[in-house]
């Protein structure tokens, strides 16, 4: 290797690019393959959009790892900078605030619909007329969830557990010990996965009406009737789902946002951990897993707010 | 070429003389405490305190370790305020001239100078500064300073490695680790504890179904921004980061409070009748 300088150390790659473009292309082919046309109903042609979309996708982001791969130690591209406020963290790291900061806008504009919706709504209640079926009425999806809810505490609970285990796999790692760094990077691994599964299991109980079927303690309502300790209303007797209802809407398209971004953090795991059984991250080099870090936590801090949100009230 | 690289290194000087440095010398390690003093010898050669031309082949043979190693210590030196880049040259046989951090290139130099007058002391020499070789007193330096980073590491058990590369020290609130510690991996479960306790606060307080709304709200909200506080500070640890994270972070506050309020709490015939809507 010549005596290049440091600051040719980073990595050109057009790959981040790449895979945003990729990634818009997917989503207005989504949209519009679902959505799209004159009736508002969908335009099948637009499939082909959304599958270049992801083959793009998915090209980058092959193209990513592969450029990192190979690396010995991490890149850390270091802009220049002339006032040393802006020096006192990583450029990776400061990249890694202001995507935060942009996944913030993210959920805060699915939080501030649901509470939108909701005060537009009144909460049910004996008092005031719902309707028949209680469609004029908010039945939160937390007094579907009731019965189980301890499936979602569980759920809680694994993701703070998962949070601590990243900062141990950091302690780790900055302590040069390869195989606890893996170690506690494949239990965030494994607790992020039960987090998945557990959730699907939970949409697929809501979806086909079974958390209320059995044990459901007399709770039949028909139609009319006041709604006593958490029975169901009759506008769910077939199941709360995304189509339900504006509840079921806000309620799954939230989850499943975070969802998405707790499989997307299970890639990156995945990656961390092949990486962290090739010993690349040591006393000097572990940035890496403390950006990802950053993003899990950020994850679990979702979580704080969309638990209370949709499972408690 | 000859203004801009008196610009250069100019430029790091100024920087070099208006920046503090994050951390003591005294708290580097390994490479980056090598290289600082192996840049510190030729910097001092210099009478504004301006490195020869140093390539990174020198510097891998002063560390003993890979480029990219040295490459990376050098931008951690460097976000650290440690080190500022003067002129340089790329590809190849490229090279590049440094600045020390004033505050540092002055502790090193006054170490530097108790060291002599201490080897003078003992050889009863009196000629011999000039003559000495630089890597010795450099050595002495470096073991000075080796020395004080195992006296902090031992006064900080168990893990002297953990505060190697962070600006500042992992001090945790003793309410928050119910007592002092100094092992930040005992802290950190200590912090998981307070969530669980929060967590569990939380679903009794729903689990008993207060009839008032401000009440639930009051609760519910106020449960997540105390849990929020714990992952933010600690966690993800914006106590221990630079005021940049800080300020970074706070921007989409002011985006919050506008959807929250001008979308979240109103609907779409807020115009017309904003009180009614709000529930004024």
């Amino acid at each position: 290797m010549s005596d290049d300088h440091e600051h040719h150390d980073h990595i050109e790659t057009p790959a981040p690019f790449l895979f945003c473009i990729a990634t818009a292309i997917m989503f207005i082919g989504l949209v519009m393959a679902t959505a799209g046309g004159e009736d508002k109903t969908g335009d099948a042609g637009y499939w082909f959009v959304f599958i270049i979309g992801i083959m793009g996708m998915f090209t980058a982001f092959f193209m990513w790892i592969q450029d990192y791969w190979d690396q010995d130690s991490e890149e850390d591209e270091h802009i220049e900078t002339h006032h040393s406020f802006w020096a006192t963290i990583s450029t990776r790291k400061f990249g890694m605030w202001i995507f935060l900061l942009t996944e913030v806008m993210v959920f805060s504009t699915l939080l501030s619909a649901y509470m939108r919706y909701r005060a537009a709504v009144p909460d049910y209640s004996p008092d005031i007329d719902c309707g028949l079926q209680f469609e004029d009425c908010w039945v939160p999806a937390a007094d579907v969830i009731r019965s189980h809810l301890i499936f979602g505490v569980i759920n809680t609970f694994a993701l703070l557990l998962s949070s601590l285990t990243v900062v141990l796999a950091l302690y780790a790692a900055k302590n040069n010990d390869p195989k606890a760094t893996t170690r506690y990077l494949m239990v965030t691994f494994v607790l992020g996965a039960m987090f998945l599964v557990l959730k699907l299991w939970e949409w697929n109980e809501m979806k086909n009406y079974n958390f209320w079927d059995e044990g459901h303690n007399g709770c039949d309502i028909t139609d009319g009737q006041n709604i006593p300790d958490h029975c169901i209303a009759p506008k769910y007797s077939d199941g709360f789902w995304l189509d339900t209802s504006i509840e079921g809407s806000t309620f799954y398209i939230t989850t499943g946002t975070h969802g998405a971004h707790v499989f997307i953090g299970l890639i990156a795991i995945l990656y961390l951990i092949a990486k962290a059984n090739k010993d690349a991250y040591n006393e000097e080099y572990h940035e890496t897993i403390e950006l990802f870090g950053l993003y899990w936590h950020y994850v679990d801090l979702v979580w704080v707010f969309v638990f209370p949100f949709f499972y408690l009230y | 070429m000859s203004k801009e690289k008196y610009d250069k290194n100019k430029e790091a000087l100024e920087l070099s003389n208006g920046n503090d440095p994050l951390v003591k010398f005294s708290e580097l390690t390994g490479i980056q405490s090598n290289l600082t003093n192996y840049i510190f010898e030729s910097c001092n050669k210099d009478p504004n305190g301006i490195s020869e031309k140093i390539t990174i082949k020198e510097l891998c043979e002063v560390a003993d370790t890979s480029a990219p190693s040295v490459k990376k210590s050098i931008l951690r030196l460097r976000d650290k305020n440690i080190l500022f880049k003067g002129e340089y040259k790329d590809g190849r046989g490229g090279w590049t001239q440094y600045v020390l951090s004033r505050n540092v290139f002055d502790d090193m130099k006054e170490l530097l100078t108790v060291d002599n007058k201490v080897k003078n002391d003992e050889t009863e020499t009196v000629d011999d500064t000039n003559s000495e070789p630089e890597n010795a007193p450099t050595e002495e330096i470096s073991a000075e300073a080796n020395k004080k980073t195992v006296d902090k590491a031992s006064t900080n058990k168990p893990k002297a490695k953990d505060h190697h590369d962070e600006h500042h020290d992992h001090s945790f609130p003793d309410w928050v680790t119910f007592g002092h510690t100094e092992n930040p991996i005992e802290a950190f479960v200590k912090i998981f504890a307070w969530l669980v306790f929060w967590t569990i606060l939380e679903v009794l307080a729903i689990v008993q179904e207060f009839e008032s709304f401000v009440l639930n709200m009051i609760i519910l909200f106020g449960i997540a921004v105390i849990k929020c506080w714990f992952i933010c500070s600690f966690f993800m640890h914006m106590k221990w980061d630079p005021p940049l994270v800080n300020y970074t972070a706070s921007v989409p506050f002011f985006f919050l409070l506008v959807l929250f309020l001008a979308i979240g709490l109103t609907t779409p015939g807020a115009v017309d009748d904003l009180a009614t809507i709000c529930g004024f």
